[in-house]
């Protein structure tokens, strides 16, 4: 019965217990001479007390890193690590946003065509508030004189949130504090701590873990040279009836998904002035043709009066990329194969050479690297079609 | 906000740099109380009206007890009414749930909307609270508290106003009116209870839920001739869950009111390693057992009554305790069987002391503790058997096949089929079996001076170790759904 007082061999104060708080008069005199810092804390327990704060977190960062999955340059989500590849400041032209982005523009098809170096650093379904820290954090290592960016993102409802993908988008950003920015102003607030601590989001892996994951430092290197690129070899025959998109005309009062982007996009066009880059909107090609000229049409116009350098360069258009097949060069209904994002990538070469002036560096000896990878590149693709077939 | 949740953390945190950066008593009272509503508010947002409303109920009964001078009946009449208020606020909050899914059908055939009431997170421990210091004001033990932020912090404080521990009004009042100096200590030990809890509810006790629901969510898949002994297994592993769950959730709250250099009760004892279900009732829930004790056992006439009235009361009191956990009638076995136990236990003590005196066994083996440890145990598990079903029909269907013999499904990967993966089932018996051994340990030395008396080397890996564990062995995140603490809906 338990209303009994209970038997105790001690007095309850001084049960031994996990809990209870310790019974210790053991100040050591000389102590109360010391300097003391913040809550008459002696320096030495404050800096020990740093010290232990610091060996959690890195404790923390290399669970982290072991735990997070391996995504290599092949594969979509991660193109940070070939970005980190690549020598500073040197690349011309850089390219963001979607999916569209990444398996449309193919950096060395840029660089065959006009000897422009360049670099996609697209996410899937990403959207503009995440690409703005992306353009950001660009910026810290390269000066590209041109920032292309893929507009189908303008056009996602807002209330539009993959839980993976965004994972993916913000979660393989380097540490910084773009990551962080992303993190707390473009991330729902239920997945901010996920996409800020790698330990924290990945660690149920630990049960699926392998020797290859605890190579940090080696395990999401290799195909550097697609440059972000990600091609895909299917081929999927898409509509060739242009899309009322294409000749929809923006009202002075942009219609709310696009409203909703605007601010993000504003803070693009702002980074690439404070950069001396130009910021080209682009529209890849698409089936039906044309499917997110809207946007793109929508977005110059808000931008017109305060950037008026932005461009458009709409490839989804009929006839805008010669001999573009609708048949062959498509991977799905919206994404180009590889066969098609070599053409269209000439295309956009062409462009920025005629249009933005970008030198010719083919020759130079800074990047005669890019001949190498050039070679990678195309034996790559010939080896995933091959395996496609 | 979930208490084992990074959010509280950094709101603790918060919390406690604000704490000591202000000034004065007052002040800080202001900032625990705002915190307090602010942490309430986010657990339970609908109903925050009713933790305010038991507030006033109690703030003004004891003004109203203190009003009627010495005049003993006054005040023992005033306390009276104010309980009562408070009674039924507790009854129609907790009941009326049960009652409006019995009356909805009757309101919707006459056109009437439905009744939707949900339980206020805590009611049950904030009202007993409220409760206890009614009674200790009519007493004359505590003064009425004057100074309405202050106690409406008592009530509301944050650590301890989702499930507990119900403090002592005697003990916590004067604890609240006092400034608190920033101790490096407490806050180390504050800390190292508040890393210990959310072991003890991330690597054992929310893992082993999952098990556990899987299970006892359709125990007639087992069979007792068949695997009947997976029954069993997930009744211990309940016996495990919700001791983790509820002591880690403890742990939590206490360290967390350390950091402010506040002290609240224990609520556990190593409860598992007591040798009768008398003493298991010792250990477990101190709080609600000391209150259950003070307020109805010994106004029942607790123990200094004749035989039968003694085991009534003691029967009551289980009754009554099954009856707070819950409406349903397996809360009501499981108060009822525990009380049984005891009541038998008592009266069939001199039958078993004259066996043990026949057969010439020594009670002071550690064989034979070891035995009574582990029949306590097994009565206590088979009670929490009602504690946990899904209905009474379950628990009686689990109750006789859970002892089948059936061994076979402990090594032919049957335990692997039940929500948790073998890895994770190694890690979840690895870290089960480290909380009590820890606990042990914690029987024969105090612990917290023992691990400080240990080198920094020592003592860092530990803690360090003891993170890692909690961060990447824990079950949280994103793919799990958090499950609250099992004590919240009390």
């Amino acid at each position: 019965m338990p209303m009994t007082e209970p038997r105790r061999t001690l007095p309850p104060h001084t049960r031994p217990s996990l809990r209870s708080p310790a019974p210790r008069p053991r100040r050591v005199a000389h102590h109360q001479n010391d300097e003391r810092g913040p809550l008459g804390l002696r320096f030495a327990t404050l800096a020990r007390s740093l010290l232990f704060g610091a060996l959690v977190v890195a404790m923390l960062s290399f669970a982290g890193l072991v735990v997070k999955p391996s995504r290599r340059g092949d594969v979509v989500g991660n193109p940070w690590q070939s970005f980190g590849a690549m020598r500073k400041n040197s690349v011309d032209a850089m390219f963001f946003g979607t999916s569209h982005a990444f398996t449309g523009v193919d950096p060395t098809a840029v660089w065959r065509t006009k000897g422009i170096p360049g670099f996609v650093l697209g996410g899937p379904m990403q959207s503009p508030e995440v690409t703005r820290y992306y353009v950001q954090e660009a910026f810290r290592t390269q000066r590209p004189k041109v920032v292309a960016l893929d507009v189908v993102g303008l056009g996602y409802p807002k209330d539009r949130f993959n839980r993976a993908f965004h994972q993916l988008n913000v979660g393989y950003m380097p540490m910084s504090m773009n990551r962080l920015r992303a993190a707390m102003f473009s991330t729902p607030p239920g997945e901010r701590l996920g996409v800020t601590l790698d330990a924290w989001l990945y660690h149920n892996r630990w049960t699926e873990l392998s020797a290859d994951d605890f190579d940090v430092w080696h395990k999401n290197a290799g195909f550097e040279y697609l440059k972000g690129w990600v091609p895909r070899p299917e081929c999927h025959h898409v509509p060739t009836k242009p899309s009322p998109s294409l000749t929809r005309e923006p009202a002075d009062t942009p219609d709310p998904d696009v409203a909703y982007h605007l601010p993000a996009l504003r803070a693009i066009a702002r980074v690439c002035r404070e950069h001396g880059a130009q910021l080209l909107l682009l529209v890849t090609p698409t089936g039906p043709p044309g499917k997110y000229t809207y946007y793109a049409k929508a977005a110059a116009k808000v931008l017109a009066e305060e950037y008026p350098n932005v461009r458009i360069l709409d490839l989804s258009a009929p006839g805008a990329v010669p001999r573009l097949s609708y048949r062959t060069d498509f991977a799905d209904g919206g994404h180009l194969n590889a066969d098609g994002a070599a053409k269209s990538s000439a295309v956009l070469a062409r462009y920025l050479a005629a249009t933005y002036r970008l030198a010719d560096h083919r020759g130079e000896p800074a990047y005669r690297g890019w001949d190498d990878e050039v070679r990678q590149h195309d034996a790559y693709v010939s080896r995933l079609k091959r395996e496609k077939r | 906000m979930q208490i084992a949740s990074v959010v509280y953390l950094a709101f603790l945190g918060a919390v406690a740099i604000a704490y000591f950066a202000l000034p004065g008593v007052r002040t800080r009272t202001l900032l625990l109380l705002g915190a307090s509503l602010a942490f309430y508010y986010s657990l339970s947002p609908r109903w925050a009206g009713v933790l305010l409303l038991v507030i006033a109920v109690g703030y003004v009964g004891g003004e109203a007890i203190e009003l009627a001078g010495g005049d003993a009946g006054s005040r023992k009449r005033r306390a009276a009414v104010f309980v009562v208020a408070v009674v039924a606020i507790l009854a129609f909050f907790k009941y009326a749930g049960v009652s409006s899914a019995a009356v909805n059908p009757a309101l919707g055939l006459v056109g009437m909307q439905p009744l939707r009431l949900a339980l206020p997170i805590g009611i049950s421990f904030w009202t007993f609270l409220t409760i206890a210091y009614l009674v200790e004001v009519a007493k004359g033990a505590v003064p009425a508290e004057r100074n309405l932020p202050r106690y409406a912090l008592f009530v509301s404080f944050f650590p301890q106003v989702s499930a507990g521990p119900i403090a002592s009004p005697k003990a916590l009042l004067p604890q609240l009116a006092q400034k608190h100096r920033f101790s490096y200590d407490k806050m180390q030990s504050g800390l190292l209870l508040v890393a210990w809890g959310f072991a003890k509810k991330l690597l054992v006790a929310d893992p082993l839920g999952v098990l556990v629901q899987s299970v006892y969510h359709h125990p007639q898949r087992y069979t007792g001739g068949h695997n009947g002994l997976i029954l069993g297994v997930a009744s211990i592993a309940f016996a495990v869950q919700i001791y983790c769950d509820f002591s880690g959730y403890t742990d939590i709250v206490r360290g967390s009111a350390r950091l402010f250099g506040i002290e609240l009760l224990r609520n556990f004892d190593r409860p598992y390693f007591a040798r009768s279900v008398k003493e298991f009732w010792r250990r477990w829930h101190m709080s609600l057992m000391e209150w259950l004790k003070r307020y109805v056992y010994i106004p029942l006439g607790g123990s200094r009554v004749p035989t039968w009235r003694r085991y009534a009361n003691i029967l009551a009191v289980f009754l009554l305790s099954g009856i707070w956990h819950g409406a349903g009638l397996t809360f009501v076995a499981w108060g009822v069987l525990n009380g049984a136990y005891q009541v038998l236990g008592d009266a069939t003590a001199p039958l078993r002391d004259g066996l043990v005196r026949i057969l010439g066994v020594d009670r002071e083996t550690t064989l034979y503790r070891a035995f009574q440890t582990a029949l306590t145990f097994v009565l206590v598990t088979m009670a929490w058997v009602f504690f946990r079903a899904e209905s009474l029909g379950d628990a009686l269907y689990i109750l006789p096949r859970m002892f089948a013999p059936t061994f076979h499904v402990l090594t032919d990967g049957s335990l692997d089929r039940l929500g948790l993966t073998h890895p994770q089932l190694v890690a979840v018996v690895v870290s089960a079996l480290c909380v009590f051994a820890v606990e042990y340990v914690a029987t024969r030395t105090y612990l917290i001076p023992f691990v400080k008396r240990q080198s920094l080397p020592l003592r860092w890996s530990a803690y360090l170790a003891l993170i890692f564990a909690i961060v990447v062995f824990g079950y949280y995140g994103p793919a799990y759904n958090a499950a609250g603490f099992a004590y919240f809906k009390f």
